[in-house]
């Protein structure tokens, strides 16, 4: 995952939070923000979601929730994968599923958040 | 009082198939199935309507938008709130972050059942572990619905395990490929979700029932009288002496009537399975190009694929006294029913022509200054058995396309795959008698007479499209 991120966006995994399962896990994934030494401002953060399913409010307010902490011009990524599989735990995201994100994540008109598949796409663009 | 029925309110999140489900079971091609997620955003009521009464309700709903969030406000308020879901629409429904959940919780907060659609061909998530849970929380009487559209299915059984602790029923249900058979199994399994439900889930079904038995009766009668129409359908014109003194001008005659009676046979099948779709509420009609209900009906394709054998056409020519017709199909062993057979019989105008076999036959009168050139009733032994053919595998798409495919992906790779092609018409597989019976109807019916076969012909038939609404014949849905 570290490799596929550098390639996508040349950062370098600093410390890591997981989310999705209920606001314990999202307090913490804020705290580490909150408390995070930023050493080379502004902060960047790296969301990886699984894109194969459809974009909720849940998960727009997680972004909203993480914007808010880590300050207006914080470089936010949102990087989706598609459906894990058993030997391929980030696969690419099929073509269809990106746009419906896009939509979504085109309506918050947050200028530093951008949204990119973690992994390459195959080579015409399709779905996989 | 409004007459109490059953209402189940469809629940699941965005894109597992939820509208599909209610397109199928409510038979409404015209619900609005979209790709995108989050489609459906206000909870819509679609009714099974039986003579102008509701016998039961399914509500299409949003899908979860803060799963997360209502799960752990049901957890934090199970002990005070017996009812969970009003308590929750009491305490968020002014907010604007849950309106949407507000939305899918208000016909479970007003007593309907619950049936949850999961998309059984994805692994079992975090989201979907909630959603199970929250659900179980509301205590309503609930079921889930394994939607899965495609071959992938080594996550079924992980799924069952799941949903077996939180749902009293859990049902595999393509709601693309959902027969008449599998709708009504869905909805007998209702009963079980809720033993108080049960005299009102049957009372839906029975009348469901008794109205497909009332509609399939109908598409047969469209059948016979599409049968008997076509069947002592002609054409006639009469011409002045003096437009035909050249051959050209004969045989522009014979053309125009040719076509013009090829033509209405055609339009005599297209306003009798107009008349099935509707029957069986069909308004969104996709067809493969390939199909057999795609070629022209006189084609040799339509030819020989359907209607009987060669051998079992001879044995029911013989019992409908008509050997001279059969005998002219051995000898040319061809099946074509198309133009260049009528003006082969055109051409010749007699009975029991060799070269090819025709379709009609020409017949010229003349009367002083005039001649009348008329074309039918049909005489080839083989097309009514064709026709037949046909119109069944037409009323068999239209009992067993479900009304929720118009979204099926049909070029996804992973779709559940179609059946092995079965180049046999329904005909064909019927038994001897059976074909006899049919075969004196049809003579009788080219004669214009009424039969006396007539109300054994209808039993037939009518057990071929009840054999493929309860899966006991192939729909041939391939063909």
């Amino acid at each position: 995952m570290e490799q596929l991120l550098l390639a996508l966006s040349g950062w370098r995994v600093g410390a890591y939070a997981t989310f999705g399962a209920g606001s314990a896990m999202t307090l913490q994934a804020l705290a580490l923000l909150e408390e995070g030494d930023w050493q080379a401002p502004p902060p960047r953060v790296v969301v990886i979601q699984d894109g194969s399913q459809p974009p909720i409010t849940e998960n727009l307010l997680f972004l909203r929730e993480l914007r808010a902490v880590a300050g207006t011009e914080a470089q936010m990524l949102l990087a989706l994968v598609g459906d894990p599989e058993d030997d391929d735990r980030l696969p690419p995201l099929r073509a269809f599923d990106f746009t419906d994100w896009q939509r979504k994540i085109d309506q918050m008109a947050d200028p530093y958040l951008r949204l990119e598949m973690l992994a390459p796409s195959s080579e015409d663009g399709e779905e996989v | 009082m409004a007459e109490r029925i059953p209402q189940l309110a469809i629940m699941g999140h965005p894109n597992a198939g939820k509208s599909s489900v209610v397109a199928t079971l409510t038979e409404n091609d015209r619900i609005a199935i979209d790709k995108r997620a989050g489609t459906t955003t206000s909870s819509d009521v679609y009714p099974v309507v039986i003579d102008g009464r509701n016998v039961i309700e399914f509500i299409d709903t949003p899908g979860f938008q803060n799963p997360n969030a209502i799960l752990e406000w049901f957890q934090n308020n199970e002990q005070e709130n017996q009812d969970l879901a009003r308590a929750f629409i009491k305490a968020f429904g002014a907010d604007e972050l849950y309106s949407h959940d507000c939305a899918l919780l208000e016909p479970v907060a007003n007593g309907a059942g619950i049936i949850l659609v999961v998309d059984g061909s994805k692994r079992i998530k975090e989201k979907d572990r909630v959603e199970i849970e929250l659900l179980r929380l509301t205590a309503r009487p609930r079921m889930a619905v394994l939607n899965n559209l495609t071959s992938q299915t080594r996550y079924m059984d992980q799924w069952q395990d799941a949903l077996s602790k939180a749902f009293n029923s859990v049902r595999i249900f393509n709601a693309h490929r959902a027969t008449y058979a599998e709708r009504i199994k869905l909805l007998n399994a209702l009963k079980s979700i809720d033993q108080r439900w049960e005299p009102l889930v049957q009372e839906a079904v029975d009348a469901f029932t008794n109205d497909w038995e009332r509609r399939t009766d109908q598409a047969v009668t469209t059948i016979l009288d599409l049968l008997k129409q076509a069947l002592t359908y002609k054409v006639s014109r009469t011409v002045k002496d003096s437009k035909i003194i050249f051959q050209s001008g004969r045989d522009r005659i014979k053309a125009e009537l040719t076509a013009e009676f090829e033509d209405d046979l055609r339009r005599l099948e297209v306003e009798a399975q107009e008349h099935i779709r509707t029957n069986f509420r069909h308004n969104v009609w996709h067809l493969p190009p390939d199909s057999i209900l795609e070629q022209d009906l006189l084609s040799e394709e339509v030819g020989q694929a359907l209607g009987l054998s060669r051998r079992q056409l001879a044995l029911v020519g013989m019992a409908a006294g008509a050997a001279s017709g059969v005998t002219v199909d051995l000898a040319t062993a061809g099946h074509s029913l198309g133009s260049g057979a009528l003006f082969g019989a055109a051409a010749g105008g007699v009975l029991g022509m060799v070269g090819g076999k025709a379709l009609a036959k020409l017949n010229i009168e003349r009367a002083p200054g005039t001649h009348t050139f008329t074309i039918g009733p049909v005489s080839n032994p083989r097309f009514p058995f064709v026709l037949l053919d046909r119109i069944v595998l037409y009323s068999a798409r239209a009992m067993n396309w479900a009304h929720g495919r118009q979204a099926a992906e049909e070029a996804a790779p992973n779709r559940v795959p179609d059946k092995d092609v079965r180049k046999q018409g329904f005909t064909e597989a019927l038994s001897a008698q059976q074909q006899r019976v049919l075969g004196r109807f049809f003579a009788a019916a080219r004669r214009g007479k009424d039969s006396d076969q007539e109300a054994e012909c209808r039993e037939i038939i009518m057990g071929i499209l009840r054999g493929v609404s309860l899966d006991e014949i192939d729909s041939r849905s391939d063909l």
